[in-house]
């Protein structure tokens, strides 16, 4: 039997960076939405119509703690939140608005991605997980958006949808690209 | 892979034998309950069998339950985190 020094915190959030593959270039900064605000470039899957869930990261920390503020509600439940579910077409358009001018646009097609994916992943390289993720999240009818009543954010007490166009602005700034 | 699946099933058993109540694990990111069977799903396969070993893990230990949080895509990451 083994005993611990310090003691047990009541819950435990486990934060394991190999288990989550998915953060590595993702967020607006490290352009991996394919935005890439010095350039004015973006990179748009099939249509670019396909909404798609993400959340910032103040929405997630506050879901944790609201979590945790609510221990019955939210008990062996699997949650999904967003702050909004924006389609890549949506965010060009903002961009352009704001930064008032066309950026230039380079698709890709979830196919291509696809194939891409699942080659690297038969030889063991997991940086599959990029074309694969891009693949999941944009390809046209691929129906991964959070669905009325899918949505927690009512659950947890946070707002059902943050401001898409504040975030855009705030991230343009800070990439000097207004 | 296999590796750290199972240091995150002993990381469960411990907690549960501490008295943990709740545990969190390191979802965030696309929900894993739709991903088996697919390709992307096997590259997630540890978030995966995570999720599956604390839900038998809280039904056997009424004390213990977890929660899982999917939030898509992060947005607005700060920087360096």
């Amino acid at each position: 039997m083994c005993t611990y020094p310090a003691p047990w915190p009541q819950a435990l959030l486990v934060e394991s960076a190999d288990l989550r593959p998915d953060k590595k270039k993702q967020n607006l900064e490290k352009g991996g939405f394919g935005f890439d605000a010095k350039a004015k470039k973006a990179t748009i899957v099939d249509s670019g119509n396909e909404p798609f869930q993400t959340s910032n990261g103040g929405l997630i920390s506050r879901a944790v703690a609201s979590v945790l503020k609510h221990p019955d509600e939210t008990a062996n439940k699997y949650l999904n939140i967003a702050s909004f579910q924006p389609t890549l077409n949506q965010i060009l358009q903002i961009v352009e608005e704001e930064t008032g001018g066309r950026w230039t646009v380079e698709r890709q097609s979830s196919d291509e991605l696809q194939r891409i994916g699942e080659e690297k992943l038969a030889k063991g390289d997991f940086s599959a997980f990029g074309p694969l993720l891009r693949a999941y999240l944009y390809r046209d009818g691929e129906g991964h958006a959070l669905k009325e009543g899918e949505k927690a954010n009512k659950l947890l007490g946070l707002p059902e949808e943050e401001d898409l166009k504040g975030t855009l602005r705030k991230w343009l700034a800070s990439a000097g690209a207004v | 892979m296999l590796c750290r699946v199972k240091l995150m099933s002993v990381l469960a058993c411990v907690t549960v034998a501490a008295g943990v109540t709740r545990f969190i694990p390191s979802e965030f990111g696309i929900n894993t309950r739709n991903v088996s069977g697919l390709k992307i799903g096997q590259i997630l396969a540890g978030k995966t069998q995570l999720v599956d070993d604390l839900q038998k893990k809280a039904e056997q230990n009424p004390g213990f339950s977890w929660t899982g949080i999917s939030n898509g895509l992060f947005f607005d990451l700060v920087r360096g985190c």
